[in-house]
């Protein structure tokens, strides 16, 4: 086990958990918007800095490092809202509202800070999106990465090759997950929309509810071997069944 | 043919010396990228061409050799004849008859074709005797100039692959290891990590597969250090990576080149084809265990893969951003193996190391930098080129000796280390002997080794926005703080170079620069504030005086009136006639004048004037 103090408390974590997973156990927050339990760390919006001083540092030094894949480590000592992370936090959520600036989400994490409008030039056209990459790894996680940052640096965005959606099965991970509402869809329970791609739906046998892409049903059964009736009832009626069948053997 | 063993390499080199002893006469011309640039080739050909039509005598011929880059492109093309040491520069086509007519014939010199000082304006017939060669100490750059780089006996020849021969069949890895600790040598690719604690840490590691990488994404604006050991001289870039495969029980490597260095992707192909041909890379090397294959994988123009984790993705296929490297890359770098990636230069320096010993090489340099550097020093000097020197050489000597100082001997304004993301450093800090810790100190960086010199016709303001704006084309976007903070900082310079700028912005500046260099992924972000910091603590001044509506340099244009100072003006009108729209009026040998209206602020009229008489008003 490792022990370190975060803030003056000390907390005892396993080898490899990182410095943000000991805080969230010592229940100090610490804001940090691409991190994703379900997929790798990406330390890519660094909101989740923090100032550590190692074992052997002197009382001078000190350094700043991104929690969400910085490992614990014996005797380290962490301060989540130094002077100096306060003030990197507070810079980097006011150069994400210039960002995008019409993002409600972000004003919110402003908001926190005492922020109530950027202090830089806002970007020109804006949209919501915050580059934290959650959608394009979630993607990856699925399988089908049929989306990926393209570009760098200022011009990079969230899209889908060549302006087809060719690899998309419709599964709306990357929409559900994306902190900021950037990601659009539609859908009237008829056809799904997303990365402009329109997607025929599977309706459950049972309530009749559209509940699946037919490209998901195609892309599971291929990639993961599940037997198409799986998909035949949605995931709603599949419960109530469930929970019918318990009810039938307690009674 | 193959090598089988040491004694072999041994019989084959004595051999080669034998047929073609080290002082045969020969005629050197530059074949660098630059110099190829200047019709070197069209200069080979002739020299051959003139050479077949004379039929010369056995002790008067001499053969022609294409070399890698001598350095200073400047002068190029550049012939050198071998072992006498006459150094003619500006060779053309047309030069060459007379060439072989009386240098090679007589023995006679071409003054034409000769050096010319440009602070004594005295011809010099010897490369060694002109002080941009005489300045420096080369290691990394030994052979580079003097070897074919297409022909692996003449690398060979020079003492190639002894090193080689001698880590892998008397050393054990841990005995090479324990050279290079012992030299001090640190990562020549900007970082200054020693070479031999990464060796070390990687060596410890258990694992079936280990990767070794080579560097050669080289992508500063102005660098060419390791271009030039590519080009020059791939043998040794293929020697120091199988010793370092070697040591930390790697077999299989990758250069990583940059996709715009065709010339060194292509000799670096023919090296690792010869190197396999004579049975020095391959399967069970010199009859040991060892076996070793070399890769090249070509980068796709993107800056930030020279940074090490974007630079494995890169090779892996993967988007070449960065990653937080808390774990290092010796445990955990390509293809999730233990990797070591050194640069270009560091891997030239390793075959001398194990050569000469550690103590010949830690005799060199600082206390804490050992060794020698390359640097790239161009700008505004007299001779601009490749400059290899000790560690601890100060910036006087590189710029003023060796470089022959500033060009017209306008004042020097400051001197732009470590690439993009270094610093600049005003004349106060000429005397600083250049190091790794000195540099950082100093609020620049050692860098990959680029060196940007600059006169007082140079706008610090608008040179922290030029690396500025290099640095935003070449984020990758990843991170908040590089991404969004270079954007940020890009337009409030843009304002200072505009008359837009206000005394607020400086502030929001400086801390904006901090919070990039703290918070940032990479050590593309975490330096990218340097330009701009830098010239603020050093010529804060010229910020302020862009506030006040001025650009003492004349470069930010809508900052900028050009007036001609009447009693200093000779009347020329040298200036009346590079004017490219006609906006200078006066009379011969009287005081010229600049109608305003028309003026683009170009500055060419201050270029052309010979008594500095266009002032900015």
């Amino acid at each position: 086990m490792i022990k370190l103090t975060i803030d003056g408390k000390s907390v005892e974590v396993s080898k490899g958990t990182t410095v943000l997973a000991a805080a969230k156990k010592l229940g100090i927050k610490i804001p940090a918007v691409c991190a994703h339990a379900g997929i790798d760390t990406f330390s890519a919006c660094r909101l989740c800095t923090v100032e550590i001083r190692k074992k052997g540092w002197t009382d001078d030094y000190s350094k700043m490092i991104a929690s969400c894949a910085f490992p614990a480590e014996d005797e380290m000592q962490v301060f989540t809202a130094s002077e100096g992370v306060i003030k990197i936090r507070k810079t980097l959520i006011d150069l994400l509202m210039a960002r995008c600036p019409d993002s409600e989400v972000v004003k919110g994490w402003a908001l926190e800070y005492g922020l109530l409008k950027t202090s830089y030039e806002n970007r020109k056209p804006a949209d919501k999106c915050i580059l934290c990459a959650t959608c394009t790894r979630v993607c990856e996680k699925v399988g089908t990465c049929a989306i990926s940052t393209n570009q760098r640096g200022t011009t990079k965005r969230v899209g889908i090759p060549f302006g087809e959606a060719t690899d998309c099965i419709g599964c709306l991970s990357c929409a559900l997950n994306c902190p900021t509402g950037h990601i659009k869809y539609t859908d009237d329970g008829q056809t799904r929309k997303i990365w402009n791609k329109t997607f025929e739906m599977k309706k459950c046998t049972e309530c009749g509810k559209a509940h699946v892409t037919v490209d998901q049903v195609a892309y599971y059964v291929k990639k993961h071997s599940m037997p198409e009736e799986h998909f035949l009832i949605c995931d709603d009626c599949k419960q109530k069944r469930t929970a019918d069948t318990f009810a039938s053997i307690s009674s | 043919m193959k090598i089988n063993n040491q004694k072999e390499l041994k019989a084959w080199k004595s051999k080669l010396i034998q047929e073609k002893p080290l002082d045969t006469k020969v005629i050197l011309v530059c074949a660098g990228t630059g110099c190829i640039a200047n019709g070197a080739l069209e200069v080979v050909k002739a020299l051959n061409e003139e050479l077949a039509a004379k039929n010369l005598s056995v002790d008067v011929k001499m053969d022609v050799k294409e070399t890698g880059c001598h350095g200073f492109c400047e002068k190029g093309p550049l012939v050198v004849f071998h072992p006498s040491g006459t150094y003619y520069t500006k060779v053309k086509a047309k030069d060459c008859a007379e060439i072989v007519e009386k240098t090679v014939e007589k023995g006679e010199v071409i003054t034409r074709l000769l050096y010319k000082d440009p602070n004594t304006k005295e011809k010099i017939e010897k490369y060694e005797n002109i002080a941009f060669y005489s300045g420096q100490e080369r290691n990394a750059l030994r052979n580079i100039g003097k070897i074919d780089p297409e022909d692996i006996s003449d690398y060979v020849v020079h003492g190639g692959y002894d090193a080689f021969s001698k880590a892998v069949t008397s050393m054990s890895c841990e005995d090479v290891i324990v050279e290079i600790e012992k030299s001090g040598l640190r990562g020549c690719g900007g970082g200054g990590f020693k070479t031999g604690r990464k060796w070390r840490s990687c060596f410890k590691v258990k694992g079936d597969k280990k990767y070794i990488l080579c560097n050669g994404d080289e992508g500063d604006p102005g660098a060419f250090m390791d271009r030039s050991i590519m080009e020059g001289d791939p043998h040794v870039v293929l020697e120091g990576i199988a010793i370092g495969a070697y040591a930390i029980g790697a077999n299989e490597a990758f250069i990583y080149v940059r996709e715009e260095y065709p010339l060194a992707v292509k000799r670096l192909q023919k090296a690792i084809k010869e190197a396999t041909e004579a049975g020095l890379l391959g399967d069970k090397i010199l009859g040991t265990d060892f076996s070793l294959k070399i890769n090249i994988n070509r980068g796709g123009g993107a800056f930030v893969c020279g940074e090490s984790s974007a630079l494995m993705l890169s090779i892996a296929g993967k988007v070449g951003e960065p990653r937080a490297k808390y774990v290092h890359s010796t445990e955990k770098g390509l293809f999730d193996k233990p990797t070591v990636l050194n640069n270009v230069e560091t891997f030239a320096n390793v075959p001398l190391i194990i050569k000469n010993g550690s103590d010949w090489f830690s005799n060199q340099g600082t206390e804490k930098s050992k060794g020698t550097k390359a640097f790239a020093v161009v700008g505004k000097v007299k001779n601009t080129g490749l400059v290899e020197v000790p560690m601890g050489t100060t910036l006087r000597k590189i710029i003023f000796d060796i470089g022959g100082g500033i060009l017209k001997n306008r004042p020097f304004k400051a001197v732009q280390t470590g690439g993009p993301s270094g610093g600049c450093l005003p004349e106060d800090k000429l005397d600083l002997p250049v190091d790794f810790d000195t540099l950082t100190d100093a609020g620049s960086m050692m860098g990959s080794g680029g060196m940007i010199v600059m006169d007082d016709r140079t706008c610090m303001v608008d040179v922290a926005l030029y690396f500025t704006r290099f640095l935003v084309g070449e984020s990758c976007g990843k991170c908040t703080p590089c991404r969004e903070g270079l954007r940020q900082l890009e337009k409030m310079l843009e304002n200072f170079t505009v008359g837009k700028g206000c005394i607020e912005d400086l502030k929001k500046i400086e801390e904006l620069g901090w919070v990039i260099s703290q918070s940032s992924l990479c050590a593309l972000g975490q330096t990218a504030a340097n330009p701009v910091l830098s010239t603020l603590k050093y010529f804060k001044h010229e910020y302020e005086e862009h506030l006040n509506g001025r650009c003492s340099a004349g470069v930010c244009k809508s900052l900028t009136t050009f007036v001609i100072d009447e009693e200093a003006c000779t009347g020329c009108t040298k200036c009346k006639k590079v004017c490219p729209v006609d906006t200078i009026t006066g009379e011969v040998k009287k005081p010229h004048t600049i109608v305003q209206d028309k003026c683009t602020t170009c500055g060419v009229c201050v270029a052309a004037c010979p008594v500095d008489a266009i002032k900015v008003k």
